[in-house]
């Protein structure tokens, strides 16, 4: 037996009702006056967003006078964040590997990895 | 033509394309706007600026990360929040009312009854001044939720928190609007 409560707030929450719940706000007077009211408000606040925004007239031409001049460029490679990404992790991965030779080489001191002999 | 393509001729040096993609946002933007509780002058200070930035910084737009109206919103409300902060400082506030301009006094469309027509702008206005009453979070969740240009999950990216939370701000606000209309305590 589906508790009118927890169907209720699933009701409020706008979670989808299975068959079974929908079969009982349909039997059930109070569950259906929920989902009425609920969907009545719904309605009203799609409605509402629905309707233009009232926008000053002019608006859009303001915005275009206060445009600079130099039109919207790309960023240089250095300015872009994934270039400089890839920097600090290719400076990071190239101390990872000199820190490693270093401790490698002090832990076997007859080992060369490269480097004068 | 859609936005991506139209950044594209923009970044092409098309000037006048840009304006379209104004035409196309402004209403939105001016609709999250409002519910910052702003005068409307600085309002559309904001939505000009946040207009401005979104040209100076358009080749940093990844339409791979998020649509163009969910980030000329995040822009426009990183802005109005700086004014907040700002006027707070200022003791300025102009707390004129996020539905100032927008009065809810809509001609009714032809063909309506004159009774009918009256009703739907009572219901209008009333809902318009519940919304009011809501805390600034739970109020921009509902704007949000029900703009047509972003959303659930970019609306969540807007407002700088998980899905889940947005979800919770949508119930309470929308069970605070449902006791305001119906004249009870929540």
């Amino acid at each position: 037996m589906l508790l009118c409560d927890t169907i209720q707030e699933r009701i409020a929450r706008d979670e989808p009702l299975e068959d079974a719940a929908g079969r009982h706000v349909a039997a059930c007077a109070a569950c259906a006056a929920v989902l009425a009211t609920w969907s009545a408000l719904d309605a009203d606040l799609r409605a509402d967003a629905g309707k233009d925004a009232v926008v000053p007239d002019g608006f859009a031409d303001r915005v275009m006078a206060a445009l600079p001049p130099q039109p919207a460029t790309r960023p240089p490679l250095l300015d872009r964040p994934w270039f400089q990404l890839a920097l600090v992790n290719a400076g990071a991965l190239a101390g990872a590997v000199n820190l490693l030779r270093l401790l490698f080489s002090a832990l076997v001191p007859n080992t060369s990895l490269g480097g004068t002999p | 033509m859609d936005d991506r393509t139209l950044t594209s001729q923009v970044l092409a040096g098309n000037r006048a394309a840009f304006r379209l993609l104004v035409l196309r946002h402004q209403r939105a933007l001016f609709r999250f706007l409002r519910t910052f509780g702003l005068s409307p002058a600085v309002t559309e200070e904001i939505a000009q600026e946040s207009f401005l930035r979104a040209y100076r910084n358009l080749a940093s737009w990844d339409p791979e990360r998020a649509s163009f109206p969910s980030w000329l919103l995040t822009i426009g409300r990183n802005l109005a929040l700086h004014e907040l902060e700002r006027a707070s400082h200022r003791k300025e506030l102009q707390m004129e009312g996020p539905m100032e301009g927008d009065d809810g006094f809509d001609a009714p469309s032809p063909g309506d009854s004159v009774q009918h027509a009256l009703e739907q702008q009572s219901r209008s206005t009333h809902l318009h001044e519940a919304l009011d009453q809501l805390p600034a979070l739970l109020r921009r969740a509902l704007v949000l939720a029900y703009l047509r240009e972003v959303s659930l999950e970019e609306a969540a990216s807007i407002e700088g928190c998980p899905v889940g939370t947005i979800k919770s701000r949508i119930h309470r606000g929308k069970a605070l609007l449902r006791a305001a209309l119906a004249g009870t305590e929540v």
